[in-house]
């Protein structure tokens, strides 16, 4: 069984058609709809403790195939299993065995200082004292977070914010992270010190990670597999070297390759 | 179950936190409160002055206002800015933070009442408690008129705020059809003031719209409690009025689980 399975999976969002022929009034009073495909017969499966690169161009469906593997989303046809589970029937249940980032977003307590929201989540995630100081230790010391653990979120520079969003990510010990554009806006120093930090904690920990990214230096340093999508379409899935005899042609940098892949 | 008990309590212990490191929005909590209180007694000071006031007395209006509040309050406080569910659920929709609390292992209802029995205790102590507390030392409240009353006037109290929640829950869905929120929550107060009595006793109401009021479920949240309290009703008019009470729990239940099912839908498989 795998952790993570996907099976010819098609999400059409509803959106709204405006038609410049058309008066505001009519447009107002019966709006007409379109389905728009965010994600195409997407299929694949992801083993334990895999460290997986999702890359695409911005729209091309990666976030979605992330809200549908969070079950917050649900595939209008195919299957999505997490855990062999479906996970939007068992959206709290897996919660408790997977983190996600939303690298735009936050989990933090604005108005409080980082330590508080670390409290809160040992509650909310059900951890023994034990587990929590250890894991608790382990992240703060990795991700260099000692020096602002006492201040106020709304203080932190976008950098601690984001080590800090990371930590909470991964401090109920979860068997598999989503993380969305975890390194969006951060200086090559931050960016670093992530890297490192999910290199080592998937070794230590067996933690399966997918990532969205596109910076191809996470590409590179992290992401053992690629899984390319278009348009919703899938267009490689398989190993870094694999991808680069693809697609590579003499003298290419990984950018040069995407460059032309989503200009495609 | 335990568990839930004490992430309830941690989730209320943080908000708390949260609200005391706005330290001036305490203070002009309590000062806008007291400002209300004084303006609001004075008005009916002059009103009663008028003699056109009825079987009703000052002292039982200024009562019906000042104990009205902390039961309103108490149970219909939103989070800690808000007393609207609509402006919490509207936020997270509008931010997209929703999807963050969607995929917390714990409901997102139960996120919504940790936060609003949390809001309902920040502004007891910031609003609802000082202005009794001083309407109690310089205007003088009449105490329940009997202990029986009392017992009754805590069970209606109760559901009333049942029948607040589900309503204000109702309202609050429309946010996820209409994006913009903040007016939801002044049309709630509007109709909570045009049929529950929150701005204008019911007793004072003319006769035809005292009659649509007593066929909504508005009033339950304040003005049944508090004629129960007063001694207003009393006796076989208890059991009536909590009766309708349950009936309209039942009615408004059934309509705010149809309507979340619909939300869910929207959220899950159209991805609005």
């Amino acid at each position: 069984m795998s952790q993570i399975e996907l099976k010819n999976v098609c999400k059409d969002y509803k959106i709204r058609k405006r038609d410049e022929s058309r008066s505001r009034f009519s447009e107002f009073f019966r709006p007409r709809y379109e389905a728009k495909r965010a994600v195409d017969d997407i299929s694949f499966t992801i083993e334990p403790g895999e460290m997986v690169g999702y890359i695409g161009s911005n729209g091309a469906g990666k976030s979605t195939t992330i809200k549908m593997l969070t079950g917050i989303l649900s595939p209008t046809t195919g299957i999505v299993r997490v855990f062999d589970r479906d996970p939007c029937k068992n959206r709290t249940k897996n919660a408790l065995d997977m983190g996600v980032v939303f690298g735009q977003r936050t989990q933090l307590l604005w108005d409080l200082p980082v330590r508080d929201t670390f409290e809160l989540f040992k509650t909310m995630y059900r951890l023994s004292d034990r587990d929590f100081k250890k894991q608790r230790d382990m992240l703060v010391e990795t991700l260099e977070m000692e020096s602002f653990l006492s201040q106020a979120v709304r203080q932190l520079s976008l950098g601690q914010r984001m080590r800090a969003n990371l930590a909470l990510c991964f401090l109920h010990q979860p068997k598999v992270v989503y993380l969305d554009e975890p390194t969006i806006g951060l200086d090559v120093l931050v960016k670093d010190r992530i890297r490192a930090f999910l290199r080592q904690i998937n070794r230590e920990q067996g933690t399966t990670v997918l990532l969205t990214t596109h910076d191809t230096g996470d590409i590179e340093e992290i992401a053992e597999r690629l899984i390319l999508i278009d348009s919703g379409k899938l267009l490689y899935d398989g190993d870094h070297t694999g991808f680069l005899s693809k697609y590579r042609d003499a003298g290419d940098t990984l950018e040069d390759i995407l460059k032309r892949v989503y200009a495609e | 179950m335990k568990h839930y008990i004490k992430l309830y309590a941690v989730l209320i212990a943080k908000d708390f936190r949260r609200f005391a490191t706005y330290r001036t929005n305490i203070f002009a909590g309590i000062t806008s409160a007291l400002f209300m209180l004084a303006a609001r007694y004075a008005l009916w000071v002059t009103l009663f002055a008028t003699g056109n006031a009825g079987d009703v007395t000052l002292a039982e209006t200024m009562t019906f206002f000042v104990v009205g509040d902390v039961v309103m309050i108490l149970t219909g406080g939103a989070g800690f800015t808000g007393t609207s569910l609509s402006e919490v659920i509207g936020a997270d929709n509008m931010s997209g933070d929703i999807a963050l609390k969607l995929s917390r292992p714990c409901s997102y209802h139960f996120q919504l009442v940790a936060g609003k029995h949390a809001g309902a205790i920040i502004q007891t102590l910031s609003h609802s408690l000082p202005i009794f507390i001083v309407a109690v030392i310089f205007i003088g409240i009449l105490p329940p008129s009997g202990a029986e009353a009392f017992v009754w006037f805590v069970v209606a109290a109760i559901l009333g705020g049942v029948i607040l929640t589900l309503i204000d829950l109702i309202l609050a869905y429309s946010v996820f059809w209409l994006t913009d929120f903040w007016y939801i929550a002044w049309y709630k107060r509007a109709l909570f003031m045009l049929f529950g009595g929150t701005f204008l006793p019911l007793w004072f109401y003319p006769d035809s719209l005292r009659a649509a009021a007593d066929v909504l479920p508005f009033r339950f949240a304040m003005f049944v409690p508090m004629e129960v309290y007063l001694g207003r009703l009393y006796g076989r008019e208890i059991f009536v009025a909590l009766g309708s009470a349950i009936f309209w729990i039942v009615v408004l239940f059934a309509v705010e689980r149809l309507i979340w099912r619909r939300v869910q839908f929207k959220l899950v498989v159209q991805g609005g």
